[in-house]
């Protein structure tokens, strides 16, 4: 038991340590982790379903948003600050960077660099999005085989 | 036909000879008894044949006569002028009637009738009349007539002259085309030596000269070289004249040009065998060397003058006239000023030259700096970017082994770890923003920084065999106001350094306090001067490896002697200057302090010494607790966060409850003020998210402000992902309490929340 336990925990630490050493993760997302205590377990998972799910909506608004001939910038800047702010809080660091360049492009009216930071953001978000549902079922896993999820490097 | 003296003696011998004729005519006799007047009977001759003759002679007299009036008006038709028509009139009269007459005498040489003689007589009487008046006006006419011929002399004299001027300005004329074509010829060039070729080329040409040859003086003036001629000759040596001849000094301090004998050493050395030459000339050149431009206006200095001699052909007709000369001056000065304008211009391209060569130098050290300095900072944000994942794991560890159940021992391990991640925290930020440096000023304990430095000193010192004291003097404050972590940082360095460069014995590192006597003594050898002010006192920390056994004895030796030694200078002057000698320089600068190296000579390494200057607490200021203590003070705090984020709502909720606050979030501005209108509700802080659709948290908290009265109403926090220093200035103008960077981690909201709420605590007991 222990065995698996240690192998998973093993599995765990270095899958997480990739997503930080590629950059996909910042000391957020530990920060979260830290707010996790027994009186919240669930802490991180629910933010994580939370920000996909506002991810979800912010990127079907901006979609429509660009599609339009004349594009409302400002409104596209408010849904990209949305974006960056929650993408900030989780520690998404990749989805915070495309938000970053996406507000300059929109402030610049470039109507092709928004659109390319459209799909950037679309491909950085279903990239973070399922590492991160990967993450949370290996520590559900650990968590069902009796051990305790390893304090991430 | 001018008046002349054998045409007056030939008219005069006419006249005399036809009055003798006539007299003779007179005085002979006559037989026909018609001509009463005429006694000529007893003469023998043929009366006939005289009378024939008569007859004769008067028709051509007549005839004559008629033709000149004929004659005159052909002429005067033929001309333009008629002067004194009126005296020609009377002559011409008098000599148609004079004809008349004598044509009328034919007749009366035969008998004739009483008409004859009546038309004779008349005619005679007109002739007479007519004669006598033009008789009268020929007295007038005549002396104008000299006069006029006077006139015409005069004008011929003058015409002549003008003549002689116009040929004379004429030469000059072409004195001057020479010069100018030659000028011109030779202005086209810059270079010296082209300006030289086609001077000679077109001398020769205007004079037709056999050959000329220019002279340089050489380097030491002793020698006037060869160097320009005409008809090239063959060398095999260069040929040198002595430039201390006699002629040659006369050429050259003459301005004016000089006659060259055959027989002189220049005029021989001048000519050679393909360039016999005859009459020569020379005259001096001004070699320009170089110019001054004093004050703007160019002054050149001739500093030596080279020699030009010209030789004409031998077979030439040509002479050195003056205008030949004049020519000749005036194209050497012309040449004179060619070659300066050359030597200018040359001295500007090599100028120029050189300086594109320093540009271009320049551009590449330039560029080497600019990608030095490009890869540092692409180096610093890697290696800074690198750093703080780790970092921030080690923080994180510690505090979370701080959290659980360890023993004081532990503990104090635990809290060195934590200490030790700050510092290098610090450092790493400070080493990315290597431009501002703020200081944060926070309350802190004196002596446990020092307790912290003796913790990370003595395991440093140990390893290097050496013996480690700290000397607290009791008078140093137990809190102060300061930046703690900055304060640890420059004296861990500085201890860091010396226990580097000590060989052996102790290090000592006492704290003091210095008073303004203390400075008084010492500031006659510094050149930093601290202002003492009420409520601030200047921290003194000495570091020192010495062989000595620390007593007190010795402690009065080492420093008091220190800033009297000579090896005392201030840190820039350090010759083993390193990065963070400099960097802890600059952060003492900031802290109103100074920093001074000694460089100790005796073979113990360096001993530093450097002053802060920190503000003491006023007694109302509530002392700060341990970090762990924020708990205490959070517990049960109402927090109302406003933000328009699900997901930040949801972390900021849970960081509050986490630190024990009672945490309640709203989605707007509008709500967030809905909330606090309600009665009851006893909110101590308002966090806001700055940016928020439709009321931006600006505007909230203006409105707060304005609806809530100042005892009442709660502290207001912003929460803002903006890094940049004004929008947090403009949070404090606005009247808000505190600014808040997100994302935040847990230890820090806590730390902040309790700074700000103690600050706040102890400003309201201050006003009351």
């Amino acid at each position: 038991m222990s065995m698996e336990v240690a192998k998973l925990q093993q599995k765990f630490l270095d899958y997480s340590n990739s997503l930080f050493q590629d950059g996909f993760l910042d000391d957020q997302f530990i920060q979260l982790h830290m707010l996790q205590d027994d009186s919240n377990p669930d802490f991180v998972a629910e933010v994580v379903t939370l920000f996909g799910e506002d991810s979800e909506r912010l990127i079907a608004e901006l979609s429509a948003a660009l599609q339009h001939d004349t594009i409302d910038y400002r409104k596209v800047d408010a849904y990209v600050h949305q974006f960056k702010g929650s993408s900030s809080s989780i520690g998404a660091q990749r989805v915070k960077a495309v938000c970053s360049d996406f507000r300059v492009y929109a402030d610049a009216k470039n109507r092709e660099g928004c659109l390319q930071c459209l799909q950037l953001i679309k491909q950085e978000f279903s990239l973070i999005k399922h590492k991160l549902d990967s993450l949370l079922k290996l520590e559900e896993q650990i968590i069902a085989a009796g051990g305790t999820v390893p304090f991430m490097d | 036909m001018a008046i002349t003296m054998p045409n007056v003696r030939f008219a005069v011998l006419f006249l005399i000879a036809s009055l003798l004729i006539v007299l003779i005519a007179i005085n002979l006799p006559e037989s026909h008894p018609k001509l009463s007047s005429c006694d000529c009977d007893d003469n023998g001759w043929d009366l006939e044949y005289l009378m024939r003759f008569q007859i004769g002679s008067d028709f051509l007299i007549a005839l004559a006569y008629f033709s000149i009036p004929i004659e005159l008006l052909y002429f005067i038709s033929n001309s333009e002028i008629l002067p004194f028509w009126w005296v020609i009139a009377q002559f011409g009269a008098f000599i148609v009637l004079c004809g008349l007459t004598h044509f009328v005498a034919i007749w009366t040489y035969r008998p004739h009738t009483f008409r004859v003689m009546l038309i004779q007589t008349i005619l005679k009487v007109l002739t007479a009349l007519v004669s006598c008046a033009t008789a009268i006006s020929l007295v007038h006419i005549i002396p104008l007539l000299l006069h006029v011929k006077v006139r015409e002399l005069f004008l011929r004299n003058k015409a002549e002259e003008l003549d002689r001027e116009v040929n004379f300005i004429r030469k000059q004329e072409e004195v001057e085309r020479h010069t100018r074509l030659l000028t011109q010829e030779i202005r086209r060039s810059i270079d010296k030596h082209t300006i030289l070729a086609v001077m000679l080329e077109e001398l020769g040409k205007t004079f037709q000269l056999e050959n000329c040859t220019i002279w340089m003086p050489n380097v030491q003036k002793s020698l006037m070289e060869l160097t320009h001629e005409l008809k090239r000759r063959v060398l095999q040596v260069p040929v040198t004249v002595s430039a201390d001849d006699e002629l040659i000094r006369i050429i050259q301090s003459s301005t004016k040009a000089v006659d060259v004998p055959l027989d002189s050493i220049l005029g021989q050395a001048s000519s050679h065998e393909a360039a016999v030459m005859g009459s020569m000339v020379a005259i001096r050149l001004p070699v320009l060397r170089h110019s001054h431009f004093k004050g703007g206006t160019p002054q050149s200095m001739a500093t030596a003058y080279a020699v030009m001699v010209l030789g004409l052909r031998r077979s030439n007709e040509r002479e050195w006239g003056p205008r030949e000369l004049e020519i000749v001056e005036t194209v050497a000065d012309q040449v004179a000023v060619a070659l300066s304008h050359a030597a200018i211009l040359e001295e500007s391209y090599r100028i120029q030259d050189q300086l594109v060569e320093q540009n271009k130098a320049l551009q590449v050290v330039r560029q080497e700096a600019e990608t030095a300095m490009l890869a540092r900072n692409e180096f610093l944000v890697v290696m800074n970017h690198e750093m703080r994942i780790p970092l921030h794991s080690i923080k994180a560890l510690s505090s979370l082994l701080q959290d659980s159940n360890l023993d004081s021992e532990q503990q104090a391990v635990v809290e060195t770890v934590a200490k030790s991640s700050e510092l290098l925290s610090t450092i790493i930020n400070d080493m990315l923003d290597d431009g501002s440096l703020d200081l944060d000023l926070q309350i802190f304990e004196l002596t446990s920084i020092f307790r912290e430095v003796a913790n990370f000193a003595n395991p440093m010192a140990r390893s290097k065999g050496l013996r480690f004291v700290l000397d607290l003097s009791s008078e140093i404050p137990q809190h102060v106001i300061g930046d703690e972590k900055r304060l640890l940082q420059i004296t861990l360095n500085l201890i860091g350094d010396v226990i580097k460069s000590a060989k052996r014995g102790t290090v000592v590192v006492a704290v003091r306090l210095d008073t303004e006597e203390d400075f008084k003594w010492h500031s006659q050898k510094l050149a930093w001067r601290p202002s003492f002010r009420d409520g601030f006192v200047f921290l003194r920390t000495e570091i020192k490896a010495t062989d000595m056994e620390y007593t007190d004895n010795a402690r009065a030796r080492l420093f008091q002697k220190f800033l009297q030694s000579e090896n005392v200078v201030p840190a820039q002057q350090n010759t083993t200057s390193n990065l963070t000698l400099v960097r802890c320089e600059k952060i003492i600068q900031i802290m109103n302090g100074h920093l001074w190296i000694e460089n100790n000579s005796s073979g113990f390494g360096f001993g530093a010494t450097f002053v802060v200057r920190l503000q003491l607490p006023s007694p109302s200021m509530v002392l700060p607790q341990k970090d762990t203590g924020y708990r205490e003070v959070l517990k049960g705090l109402k927090v109302l966060a406003a933000d328009d984020n699900l997901i930040n709502r949801t972390v900021t909720k849970q960081l509050l409850e986490n630190l024990g606050c009672q945490a309640t979030v709203v989605e707007s501005g509008r709500q967030c003020l809905a909330t606090l209108a309600q009665p009851g509700s006893m909110y101590k802080l308002v966090l806001l998210d700055l940016w928020m659709p439709e009321m931006d948290g600006y505007e909230v908290a203006v409105r707060i402000q304005k609806n809530i009265s100042p005892e009442r109403r709660p502290l207001i926090i912003a929460l803002t992902a903006d890094t940049d220093k004004t929008t947090q200035a403009q949070c404090i103008k606005l009247g808000m309490d505190g600014v808040m960077l997100k994302p935040i981690s847990l230890v820090e909201m806590g730390n902040k929340l309790c700074t700000i709420l103690q600050r706040t605590k102890a400003q309201h007991n201050i006003v009351r």
